[in-house]
């Protein structure tokens, strides 16, 4: 019973209005087999049209830009849903659809959940980096204009990916982070995200430290596009602010937006009240942030 | 003597090149003021762009039409580092939009502080009093009367926010185009900052001034817009401002830019100035009461 009340609040978490069109079929990240385990059992995993909980096993939806019009470019878009879920329409699917239209390609990674192994989720984010780059000739995309993008705890991923990759094979080109979780400050810290990240004390900061993004900004960090919502009580807009001050404290380049209104979760719902001058923005800086770098 | 006529003559060859429309500059104290900046009148220089070393200050005035005022106000404070105030493209460009948006518009061209630090905040605060004292005549309710400042002007607009002493001069709404907030070192505009409390100022100023730190549950809502490569006032001023708000539970709209580093004003050849238009319209119409 408990576990159904589990999955009925995360679906309410993860409202989406939008039937599915043609979906691509889901790419397994590692066909071979994953390195690491999130310690959960393949049964806990469920399904739905919307969001994907429990992940044990880690895939791609793949969004290939039309090559009549693409641009090269492409994102990795990680969907939020608090490291308990993966809610892949409203923050994946109508993202991906979108970055079509932009002429870019898009990625949606259903990584797997953390259960407490922070590893796994980086890792799979990295390693949809990595397969990208490697696929660049066949998926059509320049090696260097690979962007990571995410959303509250999908955008703690996109965040920790661009601040903890490995080397120039897995780094992000770009990043862009919607209402993200980033830091373990003990004044605003998500307690939701790095709670199901970590499953440990999170006063313990010696811990949460290497998960709080802007505490592990270098000169190496790539550059971000920031966006929230000024009203937002479920993930603190200074976590976007922290995460743009220690980006300059690093000389990273950065675009960011706190709009009045909207609260949390608003992805990529057209009703979202300044969705069409968030599109705007977001469209006009992907087109330029291949020239700026 | 003969540097004002020569200012003067130029202006008067660009005069052309201000708008038809643009009012007479009215003194904002008849009686005079009663204080002084202790500056000379001789040295002030004014051209169509800029009063630099202003002794008097004075205001121009844009109602709005009352056909289709909104009942917002908003008293537009120039940059120009507290030495002088670029009282065309932030300020009477500015106020012709703001005509256009339904909203009355009052440019201040405040005077210069020469380290009086007191001088531009009793500007500010007289300016925004004249202003719901003209209500009627003006097409504004006197609820609805918010201040803008850019750089050292956005200093101006922050101070008159956080250091109102009553209903007469709080502003009901800020907004603040790259705008030194901090008279902190580490990310101040040290020109700004020199004109206002000097050199030698002691760490209580330097505080009182740091806008940042003064923020209450009764600072008004901010709209705060910038570059985030300005490297004259660097953008950790309206993040710090930002979050202060946050902290206080204030609402605010923050945009920071990719680039225009300092300065663009109202002008089109901004980047972002449409963007930028577009949002700040939107959040007038949001705000009215």
């Amino acid at each position: 019973m408990k576990r159904f009340l589990l999955i009925l609040s995360l679906l309410s978490a993860c409202a989406s209005s939008h039937p599915s069109m043609q979906m691509p079929a889901a790419e397994p990240l590692y066909p071979d087999g994953a390195p690491n385990s999130n310690g959960l059992s393949p049964s806990d995993a469920q399904y739905t049209e919307d969001v994907a909980f429990n992940t044990t096993e880690a895939d791609y939806l793949l969004f290939t830009a039309d090559p009549q019009t693409a641009t090269g470019q492409a994102v990795v878009v990680c969907p939020g849903g608090g490291y308990g879920a993966v809610c892949f329409d409203h923050e994946g699917i109508q993202v991906a659809r979108w970055l079509n239209e932009q002429g870019i390609t898009a990625a949606i990674l259903r990584y797997r959940m953390p259960n407490g192994h922070p590893e796994v989720p980086i890792g799979d984010a990295l390693t949809l980096i990595r397969t990208l780059r490697e696929k660049s000739d066949i998926y059509g995309i320049d090696p260097h204009q690979i962007g990571i993008m995410g959303f509250s705890a999908g955008g703690h991923l996109a965040a920790a990916a661009s601040t903890l990759f490995t080397d120039s094979t897995d780094r992000p080109d770009f990043s862009v982070l919607i209402y993200a979780a980033i830091t373990d400050d003990q004044d605003i810290i998500d307690r939701e995200t790095f709670g199901n990240l970590l499953k440990s004390d999170l006063s313990d900061t010696l811990t949460t430290r290497r998960y709080s993004c802007e505490k592990q900004v270098t000169d190496q960090t790539p550059p971000a596009f920031l966006a929230c919502s000024d009203d937002d009580d479920n993930v603190w807009p200074e976590n976007s602010t922290r995460y743009y001050s220690a980006l300059k404290r690093h000389g990273i380049a950065a675009e960011l937006h706190a709009f009045p209104t909207g609260r949390h979760g608003w992805g990529w719902n057209p009703d979202f009240k300044y969705s069409e001058e968030l599109r705007t923005a977001l469209a006009r800086w992907l087109k330029t942030i291949g020239r700026d770098q | 003597m003969k540097k004002v006529i020569c200012a003067m003559l130029t202006a008067s060859l660009f005069a052309g090149t201000l708008s038809a429309q643009s009012p007479e500059a009215l003194p904002l104290y008849p009686e005079g003021a009663a204080e002084s900046n202790g500056l000379s009148p001789e040295k002030v220089v004014e051209t169509p762009e800029s009063l630099a070393g202003g002794v008097e200050a004075d205001y121009f005035i844009f109602p709005a039409d009352p056909q289709t005022a909104t009942g917002q106000a908003v008293v537009i404070c120039p940059g120009g580092g507290y030495a002088a105030v670029a009282y065309a493209h932030e300020g009477i460009q500015v106020a012709q939009w703001f005509n256009e948006q339904g909203v009355t518009a009052l440019v201040l061209r405040y005077r210069m502080p020469n380290s009086h630090y007191e001088i531009p905040l009793k500007d500010a605060q007289t300016a925004l009093k004249l202003m719901r004292e003209n209500a009627q005549q003006w097409h504004v309710d006197p609820n609805q009367v918010g201040i803008m400042g850019f750089s050292a002007g956005g200093h101006l607009a922050a101070t008159a926010s956080t250091h109102f002493t009553d209903s007469t001069n709080r502003p009901d709404f800020s907004i603040l185009i790259y705008p030194v907030v901090s008279f902190d070192p580490a990310i101040t505009h040290s020109g700004t900052r020199d004109n206002l409390i000097g050199k030698e100022a002691p760490e209580s100023l330097i505080d009182y001034y740091s806008n940042e730190k003064q923020i209450t549950d009764q600072t008004p809502r901010a709209f705060i817009a910038l570059s985030d490569d300005d490297s004259a006032v660097p953008s950790e001023n309206s993040v710090r401002y930002y979050s202060a708000l946050k902290q206080h539970g204030i609402p605010a709209e923050l945009h920071i830019y990719p680039s225009g580093g300092h300065g663009w004003g109202w002008r089109e050849s901004f980047k972002y100035h449409n963007e930028l238009l577009h949002s700040l319209g939107r959040w007038l119409t949001e705000i009215r009461k």
